[in-house]
């Protein structure tokens, strides 16, 4: 029979155990599960993912681990053919503060995620970050990313003209 | 050569062809790894690490490209364009079709996808190919997809410049056919047609260049409006007058080929009495 914990080895070298349960919401850690099965003692290697953000990735887990599997939806218009755009509004309010965090550890966070596949925590950063993008000009961008500018002035002008154009025509 | 090193070098090229399309730091094999996932529509990853992690410095935050897109995905018509403006790589991932095509599905296509490949937002790309690359037809069926959409503005204006070059298409045609009218008219009287009858040739003619343009520029309203249906009848008229038109100008040339041999048959027994007699018996033997 499997055991119930399960240990992963972060990328700073630390041991760490998890549940089944919760290893099992991450499709890249179920995967090896099933590739290793009789191998169960041996710890899983997740060398793209520190201690520190394993941690946040099990709070979120153990927070959302009575949640239903999400369903892959096949996008459908109605029959209005109407476009219904992704929501990006985030309800629950434990994951308000548990976004509620610096930038950098988001980004970890979101890109753990990726690496992980937990489709709902992946969701939810995705969710943060678009709802900080929103209304905010280029420049408040590149300064709360750290992004440098690379594109010239011809190329904005170029890009606002066509903007323009397009937004007289509709 | 080794092979990194020949990705390197074809990256090099595809920057230099497309420095719209390529981050510069990027030196992945772009032109596998981004066309062999568009078969996949989720936007979760595999499971292996996207590249930008790897590329990731101590002042950037790199996200990979699966994230922004699914990011972007989320954003409204102006936000997308404000990323645009950010740097070239979210220029880059913002112009997307996937994410356009969610905002678009229903404003131009009717929500059919497959239509998208006919408009691929080009208006919207700096580096756009000039307007007079796109032909009567295709601004036509786009004007009648923005006439379903009660874009009419736009509608309009496209269908105005699609009349003006579907005449510059007509004028074509009647020019195409000129030889053969002028052919008829210098030489009616050979083969004993009267004016009229070449009148009434040059007439249909110009009809059916008429109605092969006609046909397609008429007004969508006009007819059934059946969006499962690819205009179908223009279509069927087109054909139709294009048979015609073939028609009249295998006759015409049959009869101007004809005409300009009596034409040359009657110049040469003019000058019968010029020519030896041995070359006149073989040749012009009535």
């Amino acid at each position: 029979m499997a055991s119930e914990s399960i240990s992963v080895t972060t990328s700073d070298d630390q041991t760490i155990q998890l549940s089944r349960k919760h290893a099992q919401m991450s499709q890249t850690i179920n995967s090896m599960l099933e590739d290793s099965v009789g191998a169960d003692q041996e710890a899983i290697p997740l060398p793209n993912v520190s201690s520190e953000v394993l941690k946040k990735v099990i709070d979120w887990c153990t927070h959302h681990e009575n949640d239903p599997a999400p369903v892959e939806k096949v996008k459908k218009l109605n029959k209005k053919r109407e476009y219904k755009a992704k929501n990006s509004t985030i309800s629950d309010e434990w994951d308000k503060n548990f976004v509620n965090a610096e930038l950098r550890v988001i980004v970890d966070i979101l890109l753990a995620a990726n690496y992980l596949d937990v489709k709902g925590l992946f969701e939810l950063m995705c969710k943060h970050i678009a709802n900080e993008l929103k209304g905010k000009t280029p420049d408040q961008i590149r300064e709360r990313f750290g992004i440098q500018d690379d594109l010239t002035e011809e190329d904005k002008a170029a890009m606002r003209k066509a903007w323009g154009a397009t937004k007289n025509d509709s | 050569m080794q092979f990194s090193e020949t990705f390197e070098w074809v990256n090099a090229f595809l920057q230099t062809i497309y420095p719209h399309t390529l981050h510069k730091d990027d030196t992945r094999p772009h032109f596998l790894l981004s066309h062999l996932r568009t078969t996949k529509q989720s936007y979760m990853s595999t499971g292996l690490p996207s590249f930008p992690i790897m590329i990731k410095s101590h002042h950037d935050v790199l996200l990979p490209n699966d994230c922004l897109q699914y990011i972007f995905s989320m954003l409204s018509e102006d936000d997308l364009f404000r990323m645009r403006l950010v740097n070239r790589r979210w220029n880059r991932i913002s112009l997307e079709d996937s994410i356009w095509s969610n905002l678009y599905a229903d404003r131009f296509c009717g929500g059919k996808k497959s239509e998208l490949q006919n408009i691929k937002f080009k208006s919207r790309d700096p580096e756009e190919k000039p307007a007079d690359v796109v032909s009567w037809k295709q601004l036509y069926f786009e004007s009648v997809s923005l006439y379903k959409q009660r874009n009419m503005r736009r509608a309009r204006r496209l269908k105005r410049e699609a009349v003006k070059r579907s005449l510059l298409y007509f004028t074509t045609d009647m020019f195409a056919s000129l030889p053969f009218i002028i052919t008829f008219y210098i030489t009616y009287p050979l083969h004993k047609l009267r004016p009229r009858t070449v009148f009434f040739c040059f007439t249909l003619i110009c009809a059916f260049c008429g109605l092969r343009v006609g046909a397609q520029v008429v007004r969508p309203r006009q007819r059934r409006d059946d969006d499962d249906e690819d205009h179908p009848w223009p279509a069927i008229w087109d054909s139709l007058a294009q048979m015609v038109m073939f028609g009249l100008y295998s006759t015409a040339l049959f009869r101007s080929s004809f005409t300009v041999l009596l034409f040359v048959n009657r110049m040469l027994l003019s000058l019968r009495n010029v020519v030896p007699r041995s070359f006149g018996r073989i040749f012009l033997r009535r």
